[in-house]
């Protein structure tokens, strides 16, 4: 008994460390061999952006359904200066990690906020966009502070920084519904399905305009956060590279109007961690 | 920034309705082609490969489907293998459907009775001809309206695809609708070119059905 059960302990930790060996994202180990993303970029040609489609004004699709928004211009820029073409990855919100350490893309810039839970399982870089989590309602909806969403239901993209804020601070009563994605989450509020939603503040204004018979406005601001792009977490090079260009690009003056023309609003300065 | 719904944004969904097609078809195939196999696998008088039969389908069967596709697509990467999109979605959907028509289609020959197998051996059939010729034709029409159902519902199921990245016809339409502001407009399209897709099969087995039902192929019932 006492040996087999000594074994039973013994083997656990070494099936559990087998199956993490396991899962490890290869993406790391093929990088080991091939050096640096920068390099595996440089060598491809192309350099692999993930970015949610379905999240104005972040990643949309154009009048010629190409893919377009603030987040693929970022990327567009980014492409440009390493010279080599880019690759835009649709991807879901809730997919934006997975497809990071899966070695799926070389980058994710998807409306993607920073947060000390994901900074646990990737890298970011300096902040792109600052933004922020606001709660949006038809102006009939009487939903002055957050204290005042018990009882009601709210929409939100589900596991975004949008979901965070508003799971962290709602108040107890609160029926949170979530969906997969803004195109569902914003539907539910043009289809009444919820009496409002949080989403990102540079989304709300759209919103508002778009659907006039609704008088939507924007009830109050929930959080702030910063933006940036997400990176493989054991890759310094490549991101030392893309805040080094970022630094550039902002120096430059060429991310100022993308903000002006996506965003309506133009940071006053981007945080960097120094 | 924001469109209106319009010709484009329409051709869009039917570029996309084309990957959902494609999708569906290799699933077909595929799981035509598995299905077969589980039936040989779980038909068969060994143990092993009945054994084997029997834990595919109830793996494929007992798991989401959606576990399987982020199986096949980040799991497939854990372990090394860049695998595209399609690729990922094709090989999850072929297991799911094989397990399925697998499952239909064994449940169908056992819809035979045994009078009738009884009845092939007393008349001094080899067990192939037993198989080909007395229980195969009888188990074709008792598997055609389930197949069909399945086949339908596979059609429906490759929505899920979206979730990889995938883009066919549902995840073409949030992304159209989130960028119009119009989802009515954007999802009865996606709802017809479903309805599209889904009732042409639909149509084509009844008329199977009926064509088989005049050749009084059927299982004999008293």
């Amino acid at each position: 008994m006492g040996f087999s059960r000594r074994l039973w302990l013994g083997a656990a930790p070494a099936a559990a460390a087998g199956a993490a060996a396991l899962l490890r994202p290869a993406a790391a180990e093929a990088q080991v061999a091939a050096g640096s993303t920068i390099d595996t970029v440089v060598k491809r040609g192309t350099l692999q952006v993930g970015v949610s489609l379905g999240t104005p004004p972040f990643g949309i699709t154009n009048a010629s359904m190409e893919p377009d928004g603030y987040d693929v211009n970022i990327a567009k820029l980014l492409a440009q200066q390493l010279g080599v073409k880019l690759a835009v990855v649709d991807i879901v919100a809730a997919n934006r990690i997975p497809s990071l350490t899966t070695g799926k893309v070389d980058l994710v810039i998807s409306s993607f906020s920073i947060t000390a839970e994901r900074a646990k399982a990737i890298a970011y870089s300096n902040a792109v966009y600052v933004d922020q989590q606001v709660a949006i309602g038809p102006k009939a909806t009487a939903m002055p502070t957050i204290a005042s969403l018990a009882g009601k239901r709210i929409g939100v993209t589900r596991s975004t920084t949008n979901d965070i804020a508003l799971t962290k601070q709602a108040p107890p009563g609160t029926e949170i519904q979530r969906y997969d994605d803004d195109a569902s989450t914003n539907q539910a509020l043009l289809a009444g399905q919820v009496q409002g939603i949080v989403t990102s503040g540079a989304l709300a204004a759209a919103i508002a305009s778009r659907s006039p018979a609704l008088a939507l406005e924007t009830k109050f601001v929930v959080s702030e956060a910063p933006m940036a792009a997400g990176l493989r977490r054991d890759d310094l090079e490549w991101l030392h590279w893309v805040n080094t260009t970022l630094f550039i690009l902002w120096t430059n003056k060429q991310i100022q109007p993308l903000q002006q023309q996506w965003m309506g609003v133009v940071n006053s300065e981007l945080p960097r961690f120094g | 920034m924001f469109q209106t719904y319009g010709v484009v944004q329409a051709e869009y969904l039917v570029e996309a309705m084309r990957w959902t097609a494609s999708l569906a078809a290799i699933a077909m195939l595929g799981g035509a082609i598995g299905g077969a196999l589980m039936v040989v696998l779980r038909l068969s008088d060994a143990m092993i490969p009945r054994a084997i039969g029997g834990a595919v389908t109830y793996v494929a069967q007992g798991t989401p489907l959606l576990v399987q596709l982020f199986l096949a697509y980040f799991g497939a990467s854990a372990i090394g293998l860049d695998v595209p999109p399609l690729a990922a979605a094709a090989v999850a959907f072929t297991l799911w459907a094989s397990a399925f028509l697998g499952d239909i289609w064994c449940g169908a020959i056992e819809t035979v009775p045994k009078g009738q197998r009884e009845a092939g051996l007393a008349l001094g059939l080899r067990p192939r001809q037993l198989f080909w010729r007395v229980v195969l034709p009888q188990a074709v029409r008792p598997a055609i309206p389930p197949t069909v159902g399945f086949l339908v519902q596979v059609v429906k199921n490759t929505a899920i695809a979206s979730i990889i990245g995938f883009r066919e016809l549902t995840r073409a339409g949030q992304i159209v609708a989130n960028v119009t502001f119009q989802p009515m407009p954007v999802f009865l399209t996606v709802a017809v070119l479903y309805f599209a897709l889904c009732y042409p099969l639909s149509l084509a087995a009844r008329l199977l059905e009926r064509r088989l039902g005049s050749a009084r192929i059927g299982p004999i019932t008293v």
